[in-house]
């Protein structure tokens, strides 16, 4: 899951809410997995202490898995190598974690609303970025 | 974290060496075991809810306090987000 969905689940009043919701239920036949990244934005843009209660409750009920990398410290040089071939278009850390990661498992789609995941980022051999949120 | 142990049976133990010498983590094998026959029962289970009506018993169960304001981002523009998420920690710089 990336960031985007992840927020608009927790906030009902996110124009994007009833979306997150129509893919979520979509989606749930499938292990959602969540990273250290993308949690931390998401509880930058959910400040209050009711949206992160919404948070901590959703991740529970839905049964949302904490990514475990085997080696995190080789990750983050993956992740880093990523940024730099694309340093251009200035992603960010969580762009460079889960376009590394798609690369990793060749099972894992992204769950994102943002373009740049299917216009301009791919995996670290160049391939494509499996998504699963259809297209804005 | 806690620590589960379970004994194996002879068969058991000879597929569990098998996966092994095959480079299986049998330890993330009985993490997904578990968490699939979780989503089992709660697909099964006498409510049959959908995640969309667990997440409306959510919203229901922990509603905004009045007043909330809104946040200004758009969630599908990562450049919003990230001017966002800036608000967000110079809010907190003391």
């Amino acid at each position: 899951m990336d960031t985007g969905p992840l927020v608009a689940l927790c906030d009902p009043r996110d124009g994007l809410n009833p979306r997150a919701l129509h893919d979520l239920d979509r989606a749930f036949r499938d292990p959602l997995i969540l990273c250290a990244p993308v949690l931390t934005e998401a509880c930058f843009l959910l400040p209050h202490a009711v949206q992160r209660r919404r948070l901590q409750r959703m991740l529970d009920q839905l049964s949302v898995r904490a990514y475990q990398a085997d080696d995190e410290g080789r990750l983050w040089g993956e992740v880093f190598h990523w940024l730099d071939q694309y340093q251009e278009h200035r992603p960010d850390w969580t762009d460079g974690y889960l376009a590394v990661l798609s690369g990793k498992d060749r099972r894992l789609r992204v769950w994102t609303y943002d373009r740049e995941f299917r216009t301009k980022w791919r995996r670290p051999d160049g391939t494509t970025i499996p998504l699963f949120a259809r297209r804005a | 974290m806690k620590l589960l142990n379970v004994r194996l049976g002879p068969d058991e133990s000879r597929i569990v060496a098998e996966l092994r010498r095959d480079g299986v983590q049998i330890s993330r094998l009985v993490r997904d075991a578990l968490h699939s026959a979780y989503r089992a029962r709660q697909a099964t289970g006498a409510t049959r809810r959908r995640p969309s009506e667990m997440m409306a018993a959510i919203y229901s169960e922990l509603p905004d306090p009045p007043g909330l304001p809104r946040r200004r981002v758009d969630l599908g523009d990562r450049q919003s987000m990230r001017r966002a998420i800036l608000r967000a920690m110079k809010r907190q710089q003391p």
